[in-house]
């Protein structure tokens, strides 16, 4: 009792690794409650940098899709689906009226930041390892997502103008979708049985 | 799976079952459950080995194992634990799966659906047909 025990220092894998930056980078790129053990097998199987990148890309896809899967609620997502469309349509009809509902793409211009919005929030739901949601929480994911719902209007007006929202439609209605869909995160608590462990 | 088996099961994981049940395991999930037992320690790198060494022409990507794994560890099928890192893991751990008694019934539930296929297509086809 009392004795310091002296821990012997890990030997370092004989074995070639990737490199350490690029371990990092790939970690920070797997959701948080699968890390260590997919680093791990990574890294069990790696043979040369081409090959772990080749493994990187094809493992990346099925285990955000894994995730998404099990945090993923049905219920709320359908629901969020209706209040973001339901925003955007109603401040979009609000700031110019059946002018927008007769332009040709006027449907796909209301689903483009819905999408984008619903895909920003099911990857925040996939890389969230803690399950639990307080009210600044809520907000500041909701908020980041209405902002990647931004950007990606940004980044397809350089494409083409006819295909995004206006301004001001972005704005009011990014404003409203936030209130919505935080509101509506309050209302659905979480999925007790909700499935979290890796 | 009979109803008994809902038994102790939350909401969620009976409407999953239950979901299973109309649609049954795909091709790659049999392929991984009845894997597992036969691998020393089954976890997705040695279930990926073992799957393309049994089976040179098929092609499950070791993504599709880690997805099927946590879809059968939610149905119950299978099981995990942590398992001790090693060093050629670069000191991370592993987890390990094993299969369950739930497991174990969906595989021969399977069995018995691809033997009735097999069976019906002697029966309408005759045997030549069976060889493909």
């Amino acid at each position: 009792v009392g004795k310091v025990l002296r821990v012997e220092p890990r030997v370092e894998a004989a074995r070639p690794g990737p490199p350490r930056r690029v371990e990092a980078f790939v970690g920070f790129l797997i959701p948080s409650d699968c890390r260590e053990v997919v680093l791990g097998d990574l890294r069990e199987r790696y043979t040369s940098f081409r090959c772990y990148l080749i493994d990187v890309l094809f493992v990346l896809p099925h285990l955000i899709a894994s995730r998404i899967r099990r945090t993923s609620d049905l219920r709320l997502f359908l629901t969020e689906a209706l209040a973001l469309y339901g925003a955007f349509l109603g401040v979009a009809y609000q700031l110019e009226g059946a002018r927008f509902l007769n332009h040709k793409w006027s449907v796909l211009r209301l689903t483009i930041p819905t999408v984008a919005v619903l895909m920003g929030l099911a990857l925040v739901d996939a890389y969230d390892s803690t399950g639990v949601r307080s009210l600044r929480k809520i907000l500041l994911e909701v908020t980041l997502c209405v902002g990647f719902a931004s950007l990606v209007e940004l980044a397809l007006s350089a494409v083409d103008r006819e295909l995004v929202l206006t301004r001001p439609i972005l704005l009011y209605a990014g404003i409203l979708s936030v209130a919505l869909v935080a509101a509506l995160r309050i209302m659905f608590p979480e999925d007790a049985g909700r499935f979290r462990g890796a | 799976v009979s109803n008994k088996s809902f038994r102790g099961c939350g909401p969620r994981t009976v409407w999953r079952l239950k979901m299973w049940q109309h649609k049954g395991l795909s091709r790659s999930e049999t392929a991984i459950l009845a894997s597992i037992p036969k691998v020393r320690e089954a976890y997705a790198v040695t279930i990926h080995d073992h799957l393309r060494e049994s089976n040179p022409g098929s092609v499950i990507s070791l993504g599709s194992i880690y997805f099927a794994l946590e879809k059968l560890e939610d149905y119950g099928f299978v099981s995990s634990w942590p398992a001790s890192p090693t060093i050629e893991r670069g000191w991370r751990a592993k987890r390990c799966y094993g299969l369950e008694g739930l497991g174990k019934r969906a595989l021969m539930e399977s069995v018995g659906t691809a033997n009735q296929i097999q069976d019906l297509i002697l029966d309408v086809w005759g045997p030549e047909w069976a060889k493909y």
